[in-house]
């Protein structure tokens, strides 16, 4: 009991630390840094903890169809591809809070003759601040390099989404149906609302990540820069700044005509959409898609990311923020690792080195 | 989530396989409107024209401009309207298309008899066209349907759009918003086919590749073998200029449906 009331105090204590910190640090930050992008913002450069580690589905194939088992074998290793969750470290970039809406696009088609999108003359989807639907991969990055940035990558998207505390929904850990526009396809909403569709990409600020982007769960899935492949998290050694595989893995080919349309590489799409299950909205969740399919599914969008000079300074800073961000979260392993990273950085500093005993007296106490 | 996935899955490969008992094609060696579509065709002649885009017109995916020769075929003068589609739907006990002008089931809306069916997919577009006793045309059939011999940049020749009563960059104004099709014939292409710029987009019968412009034979193309979408062609009510153009090359995946796709048949 004695221990608990400590331990209560102790993250007291840290949150308004933590508070203080953000009142005083980040206004200060912003004047420092007058070059955050209209409607992008800026992410710290640190880790973030990626993926998730999933129990195994016990005796899930004895519970299927036969065509469920059929295609069990394409697909189970996707089961798996959220996993196994590990700490990686991303340097510090911009990332839009907003999906791209409608609007947006209009501009990028006037400016350069690209073609519509899919959903463009879809009157329920294509009102000016309604998210762009029914673009290809080809597409959100023609548009993003037309703007000067490019497309997240997957860790970028991820981190962004989650917070330094890793969240498991942008907003915290509890799935809630008032942050997010998702879960709308089934037959019973359609019955109750007569057109659910996207929502106006700056809708549900009460769903915003931790880091103030918005609609990362829900509306439309989003593409990202990396290939799919099940297996990366699990295959791939990068923990800095990866950029996903160098190439798609085809996805369990028999050598049949419908495999071969079913098993093209993919892009990894994040996100869920307002169409799509509520499990397919967490910031976990991986899907994937065909690079050149503009139209699976009603809900398939995009935001762009843009890179930033890193010092080394202001790097090993924000570790050393991220560490009492994950220490208030009693997520003591990535603290840890965090304080680690910014004493790597600045190993003199004796902010960094009292929290770091803080910290390992908290986890072992 | 895994059945979810799952289902996912399933529904998507067993779309994949029922593309095939469509691929069939259908020949025409009788050019009579059937009794189930009793509509007007028009038969193109058998002949060369100019398909694609020169060097410094349209986008990379229409280039080169080629010489194609395509055989005689037919291709009905008018976009399908909700009136033949509602046939077609009684007829065949089929579920009815979304209504997008408003609550009611779109047989329970009134006035819209001529206007051009939309929110179709690719597969009720093909089911519909065998229905009738005919198929969808092919990209090169559309388009030189669209271009005449000469290919000219729009249906009615080189005058851009705004020039002409043409239905496109606008925005949703419910029935108003499409045109009864046939009703601009000062629009018609040189071989007399209606509203082949804006109005709707239409499915044609081909995968799109982006180098099937270049790659694809000189004589009757049929598209890719396989692909991901659907060539649409022709624009509609919302869309930009360039992507009015006869040349331009839209495109869809099969299960798409819009306010603004439609077809019409060849034969």
């Amino acid at each position: 009991m004695k221990l608990y009331v400590n331990k209560s105090m102790i993250q007291l204590f840290i949150f308004l630390f933590l508070a203080a910190i953000v009142e005083s640090y980040f206004p200060a930050w912003a004047k420092a840094e007058p070059s955050v992008p209209e409607n992008m913002v800026l992410i710290n450069p640190g880790g973030f903890m990626r993926g998730i580690d999933k129990e195994k589905p016990a005796e899930v194939k004895n519970r299927m169809s036969p065509a469920q088992k059929f295609n069990y074998a394409v697909s189970q290793k996707a089961f798996a591809d959220e996993g196994p969750a590990g700490m990686i470290y991303l340097s510090a970039y911009h990332i839009d809070k907003y999906e791209v809406s409608n609007l947006q696009y209009t501009e990028f088609i006037k400016a350069t003759d690209h073609p519509a999108p899919a959903y463009w003359d879809h009157h329920h989807l294509n009102q000016a601040n309604q998210p762009v639907t029914g673009v290809n991969w080809y597409d959100a990055n023609a548009y993003c390099n037309w703007a000067n940035k490019r497309l997240p990558t997957e860790a970028e998207w991820e981190k962004a989404a989650r917070g330094p505390a890793g969240s498991i929904y942008p907003w915290g850990n509890e799935l809630d149906i008032t942050k997010a526009n998702f879960a709308r396809g089934t037959r019973k909403v359609q019955k109750e609302e007569k057109y659910p569709a996207t929502v106006n990409v700056d809708s549900h600020s009460e769903g915003k990540s931790y880091y103030g982007v918005y609609n990362m769960a829900g509306n439309v899935f989003e593409w990202v820069q990396d290939w799919y492949d099940p297996n990366y998290y699990t295959t791939s050694k990068e923990v800095r700044n990866p950029q996903g595989p160098a190439q798609g893995i085809k996805l369990g080919t028999t050598g049949t005509y419908i495999d071969e349309l079913a098993s093209g590489k993919k892009k990894v799409i994040r996100g869920g959409s307002w169409f799509a299950p509520a499990h397919s909205i967490t910031t976990t969740h991986r899907f994937w898609n065909d690079p050149m399919n503009n139209s699976y599914g009603v809900g398939l969008g995009f935001r762009c990311a843009r890179s930033v000079d890193n010092n080394p300074e202001m790097q090993s800073r924000s570790f050393y923020m991220d560490a009492l961000i994950q220490m208030g979260a009693e997520k003591y392993n990535e603290a840890l690792m965090s304080i680690d990273e910014a004493l790597k950085i600045n190993p003199l500093n004796k902010e960094y080195q009292s929290l770091k005993v803080m910290i390992e007296g908290q986890s072992n106490p | 989530m895994i059945t979810a996935r799952n289902f996912l899955h399933v529904t998507f490969i067993l779309g994949l396989i029922s593309t095939f008992h469509f691929s069939t094609e259908v020949h025409a060696n009788d050019l009579i409107p059937t009794n189930r579509d009793p509509v007007e065709m028009k038969i193109i002649p058998a002949g060369e024209f100019l398909m694609g885009s020169k060097q410094a017109e349209g986008r990379a995916d229409e280039r080169p401009q080629r010489k194609i020769y395509m055989d005689s075929y037919a291709i009905d003068i008018n976009e399908v309207t909700n009136e033949r589609y509602l046939n077609f739907i009684h007829s065949t006990g089929r579920k009815e298309s979304p209504n997008p002008y408003g609550d009611r089931l779109l047989s329970e809306e009134t006035g819209i008899d001529s206007l051009p069916v939309v929110q179709v997919t690719w597969y009720d577009a093909v089911d519909y066209c065998r229905w009738a006793g005919k198929r969808l045309p092919t990209e090169a059939e559309w388009e030189k349907a669209a271009r005449g011999a000469q290919g000219s940049l729009f249906p009615w020749g080189a005058q851009p759009p705004r020039t002409k009563p043409v239905n496109f960059e606008k925005n949703w104004d419910g029935t108003k918003t499409l045109w009864p099709v046939g009703s601009k014939t000062e629009t018609s292409s040189s071989y007399g086919i209606h509203d082949m710029a804006g109005n709707v987009r239409e499915w044609v019968q081909d995968w799109y590749a982006p180098d099937y412009y270049t790659n694809g034979p000189t004589k009757n193309p049929r598209g890719p073998r396989t692909g991901i979408l659907k060539v649409i062609k022709g624009g509609s009510w919302h869309s930009f200029k360039s992507d009015v153009r006869s040349a331009a090359r839209g495109k869809g995946g099969f299960a798409l449906k819009t306010d603004g796709i439609g077809f019409r048949c060849a034969k």
